[in-house]
């Protein structure tokens, strides 16, 4: 891509998110309920773990505020993703009404467009909780020098494993569509449950299904893995280098099948 | 406008679609077995289609419900890829040139706008403005036209969903050509619209047809627009093409009966339709010397009125008003043609 093209694609994108903005803002209470509701949501599950974890001591090796700095780092990918690829949540409406065709007859890879036509504004709770989580927990966790130096960094690049992973994940699970059309389902088994599960610690869970979430649906590669060598709970140096070699093996398999979905798309009559 | 000799803008060879879906039965256990079964069968949209259009035509593309119409329409604009048969659209695949071949058309489906539906108007223009790479003296001189042309300019500012059908059939339609397309394809671009409506839009495409060579492909189920529009026209069924050809000669070949309505000063009883007029006795006139034979096909006591049905290849005008003589005096005589409606249900049957 030329840098000319790059350019334009910048200035398109822009112009799309910014239309997709105001196109939200049309309805001003729908967006400050959805919000609203975004926001409490997710919040209350690391309350609840936080007032387990207080009142029982920490679990398996892990403190609350180690938890607490895994769920921040997971939150934040979540959030990022969330923010630039929410149409991929909303997929199957595309798939459901024929609105795809819209983005075909375009000049612009359709994921592209897709993206731009709706950033999730409303989803930028789950990066606020994120970042919330990561102020609460890092000053004791500099303090009793569990993190220092250059842990910083990589718990920064942890966080951008974990949304590269939930958007490979994310758009695997939307090029379903292209072949199964209604993928809601799906992504409450490939998404949603994962995404809460791996906000915590792997260790809680039994061993196959440890492997499930750093293999088959990684979410768990980008956040507990690298944190579990940065935390000391275990596993070697080379555990902040996994994911650097998932994702882009990862991203590729899922644009590959979306690729593929594409020539599959069967639209709707009219 | 006439394209004889012209370059190829629209290619399709042997085009073929076929749909794997579900067989269904009935009932809740029907579903489950499905599930389980996952039993399928093949649906044959589009059945070995091809034509080619030249640059600057306008061709209907016509047909009833589920025909394939709307799937033939989606493979040439690379929304769907075809089973197999190729496609070409100013000589580019859709199915592998998408983007490019995206940029060279302009697509309109009647029932389903591509403009942003909270947002004014203009921005629908301006984002698509931008999508294309429209220069911006060009997207200026573009509204000043188009503005005018369709009358935009009473609902720019309005959002896409408080316009009515008709002004956003006018805005989808101003938006698919933003970019100067060399291509267009309409999909039903009259639906639900009134009189007046349609009336503007068929003004609009027959001027952006003859005024900028813009070569379209219209697919309608309101044979005025295609009678208005359209030099040539091709006729899909079951998803094969059933003809391809102009207006007259599609009429011609079906040589539908012509209606000659007379009006009577009284009715004799006992007229009904089905009588069988014209056994040419041997006293004729010079104008009536061969048989002449006409049926009745309708008779309207209250308006004195009589409608006779003959085939012009066989029988004149005068031939017929010679036979009708009997039915009493005649004060007024009309002919009716068979249209295109009556043409393509012939066609279809």
């Amino acid at each position: 891509m030329t840098s000319v093209r790059l350019g334009r694609a910048a200035r398109v994108y822009r112009i799309l998110v910014s239309a997709s903005l105001r196109g939200k803002m049309q309805y001003r209470l729908d967006f400050l309920g959805s919000t609203l509701i975004q926001t409490l949501m997710g919040a209350e599950g690391m309350l609840f773990i936080g007032a387990v974890l207080w009142r029982f001591g920490p679990v398996m090796g892990w403190s609350i505020f180690d938890i607490a700095m895994l769920y921040a780092v997971s939150r934040m990918g979540n959030g990022v993703y969330m923010l630039l690829c929410n149409e991929l949540d909303r997929f199957e409406l595309y798939m459901v009404n024929g609105d795809f065709d819209t983005l075909l007859i375009r000049p612009w890879p359709t994921l592209f467009t897709l993206l731009a036509r709706g950033v999730g504004i409303d989803r930028l709770a789950f990066l606020a909780q994120g970042i919330a989580a990561a102020a609460l927990a890092a000053p004791r966790l500099v303090a009793t020098g569990v993190i220092g130096g250059w842990d910083a960094v990589w718990l920064l690049a942890s966080v951008a494993w974990s949304a590269l992973l939930y958007f490979a994940v994310g758009l695997a699970t939307a090029a379903a569509g292209f072949w199964i059309v209604r993928i809601d389902e799906l992504q409450v088994f490939t998404m949603n449950a994962p995404s809460t599960a791996t906000s915590y610690p792997l260790d809680i869970y039994p061993s196959w299904l440890r492997w499930v979430f750093v293999t088959l649906l990684p979410l768990g590669l980008g956040a507990y893995v690298p944190l579990r060598f940065i935390l000391d709970k275990g596993g070697t140096a080379l555990d902040l280098l996994w994911p650097a070699l998932a994702c882009p093996v990862a991203v590729w398999a899922a644009l590959t099948l979306w690729k593929t979905g594409e020539a599959h798309y069967t639209s709707t009559g009219t | 406008m006439s394209s004889m000799g012209a370059a190829t803008a629209v290619m399709a060879d042997g085009l073929r679609k076929v749909y794997c879906v579900g067989v269904r039965k009935p009932g809740l256990w029907g579903s489950v077995r499905q599930l389980v079964a996952g039993e399928t069968r093949d649906v044959i949209a589009v059945d070995g289609v091809s034509f080619d259009i030249s640059q600057g035509e306008f061709v209907g593309y016509i047909g009833p419900n589920g025909a394939g119409k709307s799937t033939t329409v989606k493979m040439l604009t690379g929304i769907l890829h075809p089973t197999s048969g190729h496609v070409e659209v100013n000589g580019l695949s859709p199915a592998h040139a998408r983007q490019q071949v995206a940029q060279q058309i302009g697509v309109v489906f009647g029932q389903r706008t591509q403009l942003w539906w909270d947002l004014p108007t203009i921005d629908s223009f301006e984002i698509l403005a931008a999508m294309y790479d429209v220069a911006p003296a060009d997207y200026r001189r573009f509204m000043g036209e188009f503005t005018d042309m369709l009358g935009l300019g009473e609902f720019l500012d309005t959002p896409v969903r408080r316009l009515s059908l008709g002004q956003r059939m006018r805005a989808d339609i101003a938006a698919a050509l933003i970019h100067a397309p060399r291509v267009l394809f309409l999909d039903e671009p009259t639906i639900g619209l009134d009189v007046m409506a349609k009336a503007q839009v068929r003004g609009f495409l027959t001027r952006v047809n003859r005024d900028r060579g813009v070569t379209i492909l219209l697919t309608t189920h309101d044979m005025r627009d295609i009678e208005e529009l359209c030099e040539r026209v091709m006729v899909i069924n079951h998803g094969k093409l059933m003809f391809d050809g102009n207006l007259e000669s599609l009429i011609a070949s079906a040589g539908l009966p012509t209606t000659m309505r007379l009006r009577l000063s009284s009715i004799a009883p006992g007229l009904a339709a089905g009588q069988v007029l014209g056994k040419t006795p041997g006293d004729a006139p010079e104008c009536a010397k061969e048989e002449a034979l006409c049926v009745i096909t309708a008779v309207d006591y209250s308006a004195r009125a009589v409608d006779l049905a003959f085939d012009r290849r066989k029988t004149s005008a005068p031939q017929v008003l010679w036979a009708a003589r009997e039915l009493g005096e005649v004060r007024d005589v009309s002919l009716i043609e068979a249209g295109m409606e009556e043409t393509v249900k012939w066609l279809l049957a």
